[in-house]
């Protein structure tokens, strides 16, 4: 079966039907000690604000964190494998304003960061239910930048912006890797596999507030054969794996706040979509920095904003084991298609194409030229929720490539790069079923294409910055059967012709 | 005596709780009601509304100009008939909104064979909705095209049909129907019925 990736084709791709899945969070309160490692990585946190207090570079503001409440942690996860943990820091000072440490799971490692709740008075003789908290939110970096701020009232952000203040700044990222007494190093402890034998295994603890990669940190050694008592804090130098942690900043969002642990509705996804955010800003610079799909982005670039070109192109990209791309070239490319046959083949995981300003429609008598719309079209939305049911279906595709944010589809136009995103997986499947499947919705399919045509093509004519705006109340607010489709959308941000990040639209 | 009034007292105190109780859920509903409900445009005005997103809209038809296209049509050559009857679907979920739209079922038989019979089926969306580009010229609407089983385009196919009243006296009114498609190539898409017809009211 082929498949188009385009702005008017359209090859519906007819799939079997799947099981949808539910998303699910659960919250439990835990003490330090029933979470592996956690004590070694609190430790730390502390040490590194004591250090930073000694050596006067925090404000007379900043806590110190050498009071937490370490018996009453929150612990929040959900069936994405998002994971945090948030602890309340004891600080009799701070009178009705009350703070929080918040670890939350990052790749390898987490994002610290610390939370000032400054309540309203009336809020707090209430009886300081955080489903209504009323009053400011900050969340700083473990070194003391504000990263965002948001006002609540009775639990609904209020603010300016439609959501959070601009964030500025970057995480603290905590790195764990591991080491034996050989000086090797391993992202997974390796006595959890039977052929270590090696007795002595460090956990190692970086924490980067950099932004920049590089890090300094210490180890808590423990004997594998006897638990994982603190040890000595030693110093190293270490590299984080896998992550930039690069400036978040960028211009306003927005997303909730970072509210979980409060459980205010409205902030409900506040924790993990923050750093489901950052880290897909990051994995989506590293594949636009890799070589086969930053050649191909460029391409589609120079081919977009030349205005005398009149056909698509583009390419599907599947990671190797190395962490690079290899690229599959599109068996068809004509006019206002570009098609892959087959439409999807094992380990897929990146789709770019472009879009040209025009491209010839053959309908009526002699081919007319007509204008593109540089936004993603109704086929690439639907496709890229066919990809999203073709990689969960995927049980073949590569464990280092599993992740849903390596789904990914690019659209390059004379006006932006666009990438859509899984934002919801479960929506996006239960999309699929809807628009794709044997069992697909002709009632929901025209749905889509009316509201589509007539929110977006018919509201703006050919004017970009309607379109772009219509578009993305489309992608955010449409919903089948009361849920929203699912997909975010991020924009690369250029640079001297080059990609250097990319930002949540 | 004295708890006789005692008795009284609790029975204005709870009696008063109850009416207090009462109006506040009353506040409180009507309140929900007046946030939740939805904002009526009428159907071919819709073009000309910049939506708030976070609005639920009914684009009702509350001036009856979908009532000119509900009932049957029918197009005849020497070797086909294609017959289409349209009926009106009420307050029809569009994402998060809701409109008034057309919904149909159709036969088309060429050369004495059926291609298509969607009567005998469930089927009414494959040639559906309703959306006035021109307010003032309700006699010209689109509609959302796609055929039984053809995949083909069916995610961008639009219909156009022009409603054209009978000049004469006892004259059939007609309809014009034109099927819009972009097209990459010059090779047609695999659609089984006629790009353009001119259907008669029966």
């Amino acid at each position: 079966m082929m498949l188009f990736w385009g702005c008017q084709q359209d090859d519906a791709i007819i799939t079997e039907s799947n099981q949808k899945q539910t998303f699910q969070k659960t919250k439990t309160v835990v003490s330090i000690d029933q979470i592996f490692g956690l004590e070694t990585i609190v430790g730390k946190v502390q040490t590194m604000r004591r250090s930073q207090n000694q050596s006067g570079t925090l404000s007379k503001n900043n806590t110190y964190l050498e009071n937490l409440d370490l018996e009453n942690i929150v612990s929040i996860a959900d069936s994405d494998g998002n994971q945090s943990y948030t602890i309340d820091i004891v600080n009799p000072q701070n009178g009705i304003n009350f703070e929080k440490l918040r670890l939350v799971k990052y790749m390898d490692g987490y994002i610290a960061s610390i939370q000032r709740f400054e309540p309203n008075q009336a809020w707090y003789d209430s009886g300081e239910n955080m489903n209504t908290f009323t009053g400011q939110i900050q969340n700083m970096t473990l070194n003391g930048t504000v990263t965002w701020s948001a006002t609540l009232n009775n639990g609904l952000v209020v603010n300016n912006n439609n959501g959070t203040t601009a964030k500025s700044g970057s995480p603290c990222i905590i790195n764990i890797y591991w080491e034996d007494e050989e000086g090797v190093q391993y992202e997974d402890d390796p006595t959890d596999g039977d052929n270590y034998t090696s007795a002595q295994i460090t956990m190692v603890v970086d924490i980067d507030c950099s932004g920049s990669g590089s890090s300094s940190g210490g180890g808590s050694g423990y004997n594998s054969g006897g638990g994982y008592p603190n040890g000595g804090l030693g110093s190293s130098n270490g590299t984080f794996v896998g992550g930039s942690g690069g400036s978040t900043s960028g211009g306003s969002n927005n997303n909730p706040p970072d509210g979980s642990d409060t459980g205010c509705t409205n902030c409900d996804t506040g924790t993990s979509f923050d750093l489901n955010e950052q880290r897909t800003k990051d994995r989506l610079l590293a594949m636009s920095n890799d070589v086969k799909i930053k050649a191909r982005l460029q391409d589609c670039k120079e081919k977009a904003e030349d205005a005398n070109h009149i056909e698509e192109g583009g390419g599907a990209f599947r990671k190797k084991s190395d962490g690079t791309y290899f690229e599959r070239l599109p068996s068809v490319i004509q006019g206002t298609e570009t098609g892959f046959d087959p439409g999807y083949i094992s380990g897929e995981s990146v789709f770019v194409h472009l879009h040209s300003q025009k491209a010839y429609d053959y309908s009526e008598g002699l081919p007319q030229l007509k204008d593109v719309a540089p936004i993603p079209s109704k086929v690439d939305i639907v496709k890229f929720i066919s990809l999203m049911y073709e990689r969960n279906n995927d049980t073949n595709e590569p464990s280092y490539s599993d992740d849903d944010d390596e789904i990914v589809s690019m659209l390059v136009t004379d006006q932006g790069t666009y990438a859509l995103t899984v934002g919801n997986k479960a929506n996006m499947l239960a999309a699929d079923v809807k628009l794709n499947s044997e069992n697909r919705d002709q009632k929901v399919i025209n749905e889509f294409v009316s509201e589509y045509e007539i929110k977006i093509k018919e509201a703006c004519n050919n004017d970009d910055a309607c379109l772009l705006r219509t578009f993305l109340n489309f992608i955010k607010t449409h919903t089948i059967d009361g849920n929203t489709l699912g997909i975010d959308i991020y924009q690369a941000v250029y640079e001297n012709n080059e990609i250097t990040g990319w930002i949540k639209l | 005596m004295k708890t006789m009034k005692l008795q009284d007292g609790s029975n204005f105190k709870k009696n008063f709780m109850k009416t207090k109780i009462l109006i506040y859920t009353i506040f409180l509903f009507s309140l929900h009601f007046a946030f939740a409900q939805e904002v009526i445009i009428p159907l071919e005005e819709r073009i000309e509304l910049v939506e708030n997103p976070s609005n639920t809209y009914y684009y009702k038809d509350v001036n009856g100009a979908l009532n000119k296209y509900v009932g049957t049509w029918k197009y005849e050559t020497s070797t086909e008939v294609f017959e289409i009857t349209f009926s009106l679907n009420i307050h029809s979920s569009a994402g998060k909104d809701f409109k008034d739209e057309l919904i149909s079922k159709f036969k088309y038989t060429r050369n004495g064979v059926v291609i298509y019979n969607t009567y005998t089926s469930l089927r009414n969306y494959n040639i559906s909705g309703g959306f006035f580009k021109f307010p003032n010229n309700t006699n010209k609407i689109k509609l959302y095209y796609s055929e039984p089983d053809v995949t083909y385009r069916t995610i961008q196919s639009q219909l156009e049909l022009e409603y054209v009243p009978s000049t004469t006296l006892g004259g059939a009114n007609t309809l014009i129907w034109k099927r819009k498609i972009f097209q990459d190539s010059p090779t047609p898409p695999p659609f089984e019925l006629p790009k353009n017809m001119t259907l008669v009211k029966q």
